[in-house]
């Protein structure tokens, strides 16, 4: 993605050449297989998969699973990065309930309830460890190489308690319903067009993946809010931008030719975002944070934050690392439940 | 001990080394790190060796964030500098190399790594992290500016 394809060459150089002589690895295959025989067999959480909502230049996915009530917050002043850990909430003192997957791997004596899971197989993912009157046979599921996790998410229902364990445990209050749940995804965004004329200047020589790939190259320099494609019949490659809106398609045009809308808006910008992601990843490890992603999907310049469950202590946290100005959308694994 | 894994090791124990030391930027953390995804994977080792290198390449940038997730409070860019061994021209490089790349967030770090060490596409990248093709193209150009911007490659180049 960079304008100087030297560079790429460059920095691959730089990696190769500037890494020390390795050592002779001998010993480690014994090292390796005494430390499996030691049981510490679980792949962790990738800090770096905590970035869960997801949005790309030109695809479109929007959320984690789970969302059930994402909250408008605007962020207080001051973007220093607090030194010592807020008083977080581990016990929740109500019932809570969420739609997860279950997987339990062959070193575990209970299953662990997920949410962002790496899609291999088996699938990888960590999370609360399951307590209560559950098993296997309750519901479809699959094993492989040891791994046992289930076909499609369920709805859990009981407490969470955060103190215990590497991820917390839950304790079901009801048993988990044999059918499986889809996750509501929360509020969709607004993916229609903001234009009607996208084909104005359009270019037919310019709608290959290179174009496409120069397009989201120039975005990257521009100060855009937000990028999506239209969810209408036109596809059109939308971009709320910061100034100009007709300077800015100028300059989209001359790389890209397919359909194309820009308009005028207000808001933060993706360069913003990121760095404001980074510096809310940057409190990372914090019981209750989960993942963090700049958003930008629709008109929406939010900050995607990802939460275990509600906690006004930890979300105060959160707005005061990402900064003055950066509007927070906070999404939860698991909400307050109440019998109906 | 499973057949063929300590060849494996034998093999290609150096390279993961090297991509550890990357991210780490110390020998003996480099060599924990490995072992330690090693440790990890080794009940999963098939005699699949390309494939298996992939995931052991998984569990170093997971660990390493692991690691990072507990030790991150204390840790500084200066703490992660290599320890001195003979001073030479290759030395000195590594060194630079280190101390720039201690700078990058360590999610541009492993980003920078998979991409430019490993030689990755970026859709394997993404599925390796967990993370969107944007967010794997927006983290290598911010890496890539940084290092473009910092001293100790800048005297490195001159």
């Amino acid at each position: 993605m960079n304008d100087d394809p030297n560079w790429d060459d460059q920095t691959r150089a730089m990696l190769q050449d500037g890494v020390p002589a390795a050592p002779d690895p001998e010993g480690w295959a014994d090292t390796a297989r005494r430390k499996s025989i030691a049981g510490r067999v679980w792949l962790g959480v990738a800090c770096l998969a905590l970035v869960g909502a997801l949005t790309t230049a030109a695809g479109l996915t929007f959320g984690r699973p789970d969302t059930a009530r994402p909250a408008d917050q605007s962020a207080t002043p001051a973007p220093s990065v607090p030194q010592s850990s807020p008083p977080i909430t581990g016990s929740p003192t109500g019932m809570l309930t969420g739609v997860v997957l279950l997987l339990q791997t062959a070193d575990q004596t209970a299953p662990m309830l997920c949410t962002g899971v790496l899609d291999s197989y088996p699938p990888q993912c960590s999370g609360p460890t399951l307590v209560g009157d559950f098993d296997w046979s309750q519901i479809p599921h699959e094993t492989a190489n040891g791994v046992r996790w289930s076909k499609g998410s369920h709805r859990v229902i009981g407490t969470l308690d955060l103190t215990k364990g590497k991820y917390g445990t839950f304790t079901l209050t009801r048993p988990i319903s044999s059918t499986a749940t889809t996750s509501d995804p929360g509020p969709q965004p607004d993916l229609s067009p903001v234009c009607t004329d996208p084909l104005r200047g359009r270019d037919a020589t310019k709608t290959s993946q290179n174009a496409a790939l120069a397009r989201d190259a120039l975005i990257e320099k521009l100060p855009a809010i937000s990028i999506w494609i239209a969810d209408d019949a036109s596809k059109s490659f939308n971009v709320l931008v910061k100034g100009d809106a007709e300077q800015t398609r100028a300059q989209l045009r001359e790389v890209w030719g397919g359909p194309l809308c820009v308009a005028s808006g207000q808001g933060t910008t993706m360069a913003d975002r990121v760095k404001a992601v980074e510096r809310v990843i940057a409190l990372m490890p914090l019981i209750g944070l989960e993942g963090a992603a700049p958003g930008g999907q629709g008109r929406d310049d939010a900050l995607q934050i990802s939460l275990t469950m509600p906690n006004p202590n930890l979300e105060a946290t959160v707005r005061e690392a990402a900064g003055a100005g950066i509007t927070i959308r906070f999404h939860y694994t698991y909400t307050p439940w109440t019998n109906r | 001990m499973k057949a063929g894994f300590e060849t494996f090791v034998d093999e290609r124990g150096r390279r993961l080394w090297r991509a550890a030391w990357l991210l780490t930027g110390d020998r003996q953390k480099a060599e924990d790190l490995v072992q330690t995804a090693l440790g990890k994977c080794y009940p999963r080792y098939d005699g699949d060796d390309p494939a298996f290198e992939a995931y052991v390449r998984t569990a170093i940038h997971r660990t390493y964030c692991t690691w990072w997730r507990r030790k991150w409070r204390g840790e500084s860019p200066t703490e992660s500098l290599p320890e001195t061994t003979a001073p030479d021209d290759d030395h000195a490089r590594s060194i630079d190399l280190a101390r720039a790349l201690a700078k990058l967030p360590r999610s541009q770090r492993s980003v920078l790594v998979l991409r430019y060490f490993d030689d990755l596409p970026v859709a394997e990248v993404a599925a390796l992290l967990g993370l969107a093709e944007g967010t794997v193209k927006a983290y290598t150009h911010h890496a890539i500016a940084a290092l473009r911007a910092s001293k100790e490659l800048a005297e490195e180049r001159s």
